[in-house]
């Protein structure tokens, strides 16, 4: 399952439209464009719906609603659907992450490498960290970076293909494909440091938010565990400034009453 | 005393039918203290010398790195393994592995833990015959773990083989997240199939410590989590635990380092310092009107710094070494002030404590002087300010300490690496308590069937004093004290419990074996985790077991005393003149 959080921050990938590039795509520059776009300036406010297949298992869905605040790196995930956990939810604050479960009606601290509901997103994943500290555009023998030009559904886009440039990130190696048009990540594909495809992901449905690029739509591919799928749907998307008392234990806690 | 021992002999002897059915009593009470007395030494050994061991060891040191609870790894500390070794009481030192991973068959995956398996160590035949009963095998072998003619041996439950649909020689996948944190996928080959005694050991899915340790990053340097077995561990796990504590004493951290700016290069070493709120606000201090102290900063000495020619607010590259995988560790830190260093850490450069910890993890392993002495000198100026080479958890008193510590472990407020040190009592406390519950149970129903016993015992007594009462008249006629008339009745209570009590043992010990020899399903029996191979375990303790043939006899004999001393208050008259 891929976190609506998790979606927003590491996806929610655009870009300048402004920032043109050259006849020669540069790598460094389609990066710092993908990282602009990551922070938003203002709060906002979104419905999630995540649809999760596995293999011989079906559908599960989960809805959420969405808070952020990146002013203070903040923010809390209501669970809406299903009725089995309706009420539970996520709350961060500043350095703190902690889980909220309506049955015991208790605050859980979460751990940094742990996971969250069962999914493969991780605590970790929830803290923010610059695009272009994470990595940098992998390059040839020749020390020429990995860029050229690709096509993904028919549309024109650059293959970039970057590596880690710390130790502690999920995948060492990734690729992926930015629209030639508007330099927004149409798909991008996560490898393991043997180089291993692990996960492809794909962005469709771009709707402005903030002077920011969202894809209102994600869909990633478990490419281990062939068949598994995750759907991510953003909607009602409202920016501006939010209720300072949503980021509260006792906001998420009254939203299982 | 020797006459009188004859004379209870032949007491009995002549009352042999009744002598017989109650030491077959007292025999068969015997029996069934013996044989519980073994059980439930059986199944201690089990919990402690197995189970305990496999599931916690009887003392063990917890390592993490910075917060992240699974990165199970303290980077270059490798040598405290050695040094633990040689501790007084210590057996042996197992390096542990166990990491949370999707194993993924054909069509299905599963959950399963991946478990580092040390086939390279030399194993005593005991161990791996210890080994092989905890997890008996239904095809291969552990020793097929070593196998270098396929990928990444490994050995699967059965349950687990068959869910995934994989027999011997299969292949199969596994995701897991490595020691860098880093998601990774292995390739396998299904090298032989256990038979899980219960449930909880469906899990584990095993592989060398060799490949274990290559999957995940790390190498011969970093020390894992430790499980020691130990010598009469019921006694020794808080001694070495404190002692291992003790070693863990946490001290200052530095790292060598290379400034660059442009084409200026300064070598130098680095101190982390810490960035919470009163750091930062300590850190302005000593900086004056800089850049806050946070995020990826640095500040140099004022020597360094027009080295580099930089000034505040400048970006300078940081070169901290070489990573494992052969890149070159470098970051680009902000230049948030000048600092005047104190006498001998001239060439400290302090570094935020986030970053320098992260690349002091990274960094390969190095002997090299790491420039701890600057660090050392900076401590007089900034003391608690400076990042630590580790920082060691108190000990945990209760399992309810060790959760609250597995929470604190997993907060994100640990910069350095972090290690705990437990013992069994606090990590095995249910299993401890259970190995008491058993004996509790065992004595109070062995004392209850001895109550039936012992009244059994008196009852006959009695109906021996009245039915030898001129008996007794005659001998104290003819001068048997009242004390030797007491002593000949204890001494025949006392000859038939020693007797009975040694047949008792004789049946305990057939028993035993007899009981040893039963074969118990293992699949889905809840007591299987007692059970070595499907047999029960029986443990005869010689000074046990003397102790039990005692208390027989001493209860037996307490139990005469009233009817002993009855006889002995007798008079000679009126015991000659007694008729029945």
């Amino acid at each position: 399952m891929i976190h609506p959080t998790k979606s927003l921050h590491a996806s929610a990938v655009l870009v300048l439209a402004t920032c043109a590039l050259g006849a020669d795509p540069d790598g460094a520059k389609i990066l710092k464009a993908l990282e602009a776009n990551e922070t938003l300036s203002a709060d906002i406010h979104s419905k999630v719906a995540i649809t999760e297949n596995r293999a011989g298992q079906g559908a599960k869905s989960l809805k959420c609603e969405y808070f952020r605040r990146d002013s203070d790196k903040s923010f809390v995930i209501a669970i809406t659907a299903p009725e089995s956990d309706r009420g539970n939810g996520y709350l961060r604050q500043g350095e703190h992450f902690w889980m909220y479960r309506r049955n015991t009606r208790t605050f859980q601290h979460v751990n940094r490498d742990e996971s969250i509901g069962g999914s493969d997103a991780k605590g970790q994943d929830f803290e923010s960290r610059p695009l272009s500290q994470m990595y940098a555009p992998a390059k040839d023998a020749q020390g020429k970076e990995l860029v050229r030009a690709d096509t993904v559904g028919g549309v024109p886009c650059w293959k970039l293909e970057v590596r880690a440039i710390v130790s502690d990130v999920d995948y060492p190696k990734k690729s992926m494909w930015v629209r030639q048009s508007d330099l927004l990540l149409a798909k991008d594909q996560s490898f393991s440091s043997q180089g291993t495809l692990m996960r492809t992901g794909y962005y469709t449905k771009y709707q402005l938010v903030a002077q920011r690029q969202v894809p209102m739509r994600q869909v990633h591919v478990d490419e281990v565990e062939k068949g598994n799928r995750t759907l991510v749907d953003l909607s009602e998307i409202k920016v501006g400034k939010l209720d300072p008392t949503i980021f509260s234990k006792a906001w998420l806690e009254s939203q299982s009453k | 005393m020797k006459t009188l021992l004859y004379f209870a002999f032949r007491n009995l002897m002549r009352q042999k039918r009744r002598a017989l059915l109650l030491g077959s009593a007292m025999a068969l009470g015997t029996c069934f203290l013996v044989l519980a007395s073994s059980f439930v030494a059986g199944i201690s050994q089990t919990l402690f010398d197995r189970v305990m061991t496999y599931v916690a060891g009887h003392t063990s040191v917890i390592v993490c790195d910075r917060g992240f609870m699974y990165r199970t790894a303290m980077r270059g500390e490798a040598g405290f393994k050695e040094r633990i070794a040689k501790l007084p009481h210590v057996k042996k030192v197992d390096e542990t592995i166990g990491i949370m991973s999707r194993i993924v068959g054909p069509t299905k995956g599963d959950n399963g833990i991946l478990i580092g398996t040390d086939m390279d160590a030399q194993m005593s035949q005991a161990e791996l015959r210890d080994l092989e009963d905890n997890f008996p095998m239904v095809s291969g072998a552990f020793k097929d773990l070593t196998r270098t003619d396929v990928p990444n041996p490994a050995i699967l439950s059965k349950g687990k083989a068959q869910y995934l649909g994989l027999k011997s020689g299969d292949g199969f996948s596994a995701r897991f997240q490595d020691s860098r944190g880093r998601m990774q996928v292995g390739k396998f080959t299904l090298v032989g199939i256990f038979q899980p005694s219960n449930a909880f050991m469906e899990a584990p899915f095993f592989v060398s410590m060799r490949h274990a340790k290559q999957l995940l990053d790390m190498d011969s340097t970093d020390l894992p989590y430790l499980y020691l077995t130990l010598e009469n561990p019921t006694v020794n796990a808080k001694i070495v635990a404190d002692t291992i504590f003790k070693m863990f004493e946490p001290g200052l951290a530095a790292l060598p380092v290379r400034l660059e700016n442009g084409k200026s290069v300064v070598t130098a070493v680095a101190a982390g310092v810490k960035a919470d709120s009163a750091a930062r606000s300590r850190m302005a201090s000593y900086l004056g009107a800089g850049i806050p102290w946070k995020g990826d900063v640095v500040a140099l000495p004022e020597r360094m710094a027009l080295e580099l020619g930089v000034k505040v607010g400048d970006t300078v590259r940081v070169v901290s070494g070489i990573s494992r995988g052969g890149d070159t560790i470098s970051d680009r830190a902000v230049l948030a002030g000048i600092w005047q260093p104190p006498a001998g850490a001239e060439g400290l450069v302090l570094w935020e404590e986030d970053a320098f910890q992260s690349s002091r993890s990274f960094r390969r392993s190095q002997s090299l002087d790491s420039g701890l002495a600057q660090a050392k000198a900076a401590s007089s100026l900034l003391d608690t300010l400076l990042s630590p080479n580790w920082v060691r958890m108190n000990r945990a008193l209760t399992t309810d300490d060790v959760r609250d510590q597995m929470r604190q472990i997993g907060a994100r407020s640990w910069k350095a690496p972090v290690v705990a040190v437990r013992t069994m009592y606090e990590t095995g406390e249910q299993i401890i308590k259970l190995a008491d519950a058993l004996n509790l149970i065992t004595l109070v129903a062995v004392l209850i069937l001895f109550l039936v016993v012992l009244t059994g015992v008196v009852n006959a007594l009695r109906m021996t004093v009245r039915e030898r009462t001129r008996e007794i008249g005659t001998l104290r006629s003819l001068g048997m004290q009242a004390s030797q008339v007491r002593t000949l009745f204890l001494m025949e209570a006392g000859l038939l419990s020693f007797l009975s009590a040694l047949a008792g043992t004789a049946l305990a010990l057939a028993a035993m074996f007899g009981l040893s020899q039963l074969t118990f399903p293992i699949e889905g029996n809840p007591l299987s985790m007692l059970l070595v191979r499907g047999h029960l375990v029986f443990v005869p303790e010689v000074l046990a077991t003397l102790g039990q043939i005692l208390l027989v006899i001493a209860m037996a004999v307490v139990a005469a005393w009233n009817p002993a001393s009855q006889a002995a208050k007798l008079s000679p008259a009126n015991a000659l003149r007694h008729h029945e």
